[in-house]
């Protein structure tokens, strides 16, 4: 600016000099008003470049610090506070100074990321024990050192009743009434000794019975309690069914053992000197034998159903043969009690897929059935449909019918009719309940529809198209 | 939708006959987390009978399988046809569940 300013007075100076000069230092064809009009541009040119220095000083002065800064940084400044420059820089600076905020708050964005998804893994890598827990059918409940819930799996919750999250936080005591599990529970709590216990209580709540095993938790702090809840109503149930039936077979079983060795005895005795006798004595025994073997098939296969080892042999089964099979097999039986045996078969009968043994095995516990529940006189009709999918095949008596009461049953095994005429014919009880599964192992099933006094109509239906025996 | 339940030992079989769909998945969904509430689990779902499920009712076997995994199980199926096992299969849920051929199959699993 003083420049500007000295180069003005200068000018101006010279102005005023060349206006009041001697004419004899001006060419003669320059007039004073060029000269006046050359100072005054000159002056305005030169005020042009001093606005324009000014202009460009403000412009750009803020590179040199920016570039100072730039070199700061590539020295490991990374300190957003050092590395601005003055504002009055111009917009350069103050962009500058933006960009480092800018990136400053990214940089602390990053890391605060950085840092959650670290925490993140841990928690969810904290979390994977909890998720485990949960995947486990038995309750798991970890007691801390006054017998409050401290923490309850899924399963556990399940065996509470309530809320999960108000779980924790409870007394034991509140759940588990059992003194048994309350007392191993107190001691394992009470003394680092005691070794816990397992315990088999009936449920108040749901019924059944849980398996409670009670355990220390060994650690340095105060004493801490595992309990493991199992549902084992299942199990319990399965052993007593077992037992049931291990009695009641042996109890069959031991009726016609007990009429053969009576026998034997008789015929060994007298037989020698009584033809008849011991003929008669001999019959016996062999239908009691063969009453015997019927009821060791029954129980193997019952027990092989137990094992899931009953299984199908499936191959063409041709009923038209099958069918006379089932009639010669009883046409004796019926002449003898004088019941007239009918089969209604259609014209032609299509080979299907299926376990031959067993069904024959069905029919003949059907048929069987209808023959010694039909007083003489009677009739049992075996009525045969074929449908395109299934084949129908009715067992239709005139017997002494089942109760509204029994229908519910008779497909239990040992389930014997509670009618009085039922307790003198011989039966394990075992027969329907066979029947009916290897009918459903075949796709099919066995329904019963009768009238008490009236008769009884036994319904096999089996499926026909090979895809759908199940085997 | 027809719902019916007969007891094999400890274990309640409800059987669905029908298609299951729409309404029906509501009151199938009651009735089987009323069974897992009262039985502790201890069910099995019967498909035998099941003509059809659509979207509705795979999603209500979903929640009831979710239900079920809190407390350390699966929604057992049993017996379930060819049209079912393909729905299931399509959809990609048949994994999720435990599926056995029959009935006493699917009970004998609770030993």
């Amino acid at each position: 600016m003083l420049a500007v300013a000295s180069a003005s007075a200068i000018l101006a100076g010279l102005g005023a000099n060349v206006l009041s000069g001697p004419a004899g230092l001006l060419p003669s064809w320059i007039g004073p008003e060029v000269w006046i009009g050359l100072v005054a541009a000159g002056l305005i040119g030169l005020a042009m470049l001093a606005f324009l220095h000014w202009r460009m000083r403000r412009r750009f002065g803020a590179l040199g610090p920016i570039g100072q800064a730039l070199r700061s940084m590539n020295d490991g400044q990374t300190d957003a506070g050092s590395l601005a420059v003055a504002v009055g820089l111009g917009p350069e600076a103050e962009a500058w100074n933006a960009m480092l905020d800018n990136s400053d708050r990214m940089r602390r964005r990053l890391v605060i990321e950085q840092a959650k998804k670290t925490l993140g893994d841990r928690r969810s890598s904290a979390g994977d024990l909890p998720a485990a827990c949960d995947a486990i059918p038995q309750g798991l409940v970890l007691l801390d050192e006054r017998g409050r819930i401290r923490y309850a799996n899924g399963a556990a919750a399940a065996f509470f009743p309530g809320d999960r999250k108000k779980i924790i936080g409870s007394d034991i005591a509140e759940f588990v009434s059992d003194r048994s599990v309350i007392d191993a529970v107190g001691s394992i709590l009470s003394g680092p000794n005691a070794r816990g216990g397992t315990f088999e209580v009936e449920a108040a709540d749901a019924g059944g019975v849980l398996r409670i095993s009670v355990r220390p938790v060994r650690r340095s702090g105060p004493s801490a309690a595992v309990i493991v809840i199992e549902d084992v109503t299942q199990q319990r149930m399965a052993a007593e069914a077992r037992n049931d039936f291990l009695a009641k077979a042996t109890h069959e079983l031991r009726t016609p053992l007990t009429n053969i060795l009576l026998y034997v005895e008789t015929a060994m005795e007298d037989g020698a000197d009584n033809p008849a006798l011991r003929a008669q004595a001999l019959n016996v025994i062999n239908q009691e034998a063969r009453r015997l073997e019927g009821m060791v098939g029954d129980v193997l296969s019952v027990s092989e159903i137990e094992a899931g080892a009953l299984s199908l042999k499936t191959d063409d089964v041709r009923l038209e043969a099958l069918f006379d099979q089932i009639e010669t097999d009883f046409e004796t039986q019926a002449a003898e009690k004088e019941i007239n045996l009918l089969f209604n078969l259609p014209p032609k009968l299509e080979v299907i897929q299926g376990d031959r043994d067993k069904i024959v095995a069905i029919l003949t516990n059907l048929v069987g059935n209808a023959l010694k529940y039909t007083p003489a006189g009677g009739k049992v009709e075996v009525n045969v449909n074929q449908e395109p999918d299934r084949l129908i095949v009715e067992v239709v008596d005139t017997g002494i019918g089942v109760s509204r009461e029994d229908a519910e049953h008779i497909f239990e095994r040992f389930y014997r009719a509670k009618d009085t005429r039922v307790e003198d014919i011989t039966g394990s009880g075992l027969g329907l309940s066979l029947a009916r599964e290897m009918a459903r192992l075949h796709g099919g099933d066995i329904t019963l529809q009768s009238e008490p006094d009236a008769g009884s109509t036994f319904t096999l239906t089996l499926p026909c198209l090979a895809e759908a025996v199940a085997v | 939708m027809k719902i019916a339940e007969r007891q094999h030992g400890a274990v309640v079989v409800i059987t669905l006959t029908g298609s299951l769909s729409g309404a029906d998945a509501e009151q199938v969904k009651n009735r089987l987390l009323q069974a897992m509430k009262t039985n502790r689990g201890r069910f099995v779902m019967d498909a035998a009978e099941i003509a059809f499920i659509d979207g509705t009712g795979l999603e209500m076997l979903l929640d009831i399988n979710d239900e079920m995994n809190r407390i350390g199980r699966a929604l057992k199926i049993c017996a379930a046809g060819e049209t079912i096992r393909r729905i299931m299969e399509l959809t990609g849920v048949a994994p999720l569940f435990e599926q056995f051929s029959d009935a006493n199959e699917a009970v004998r699993s609770f030993l």
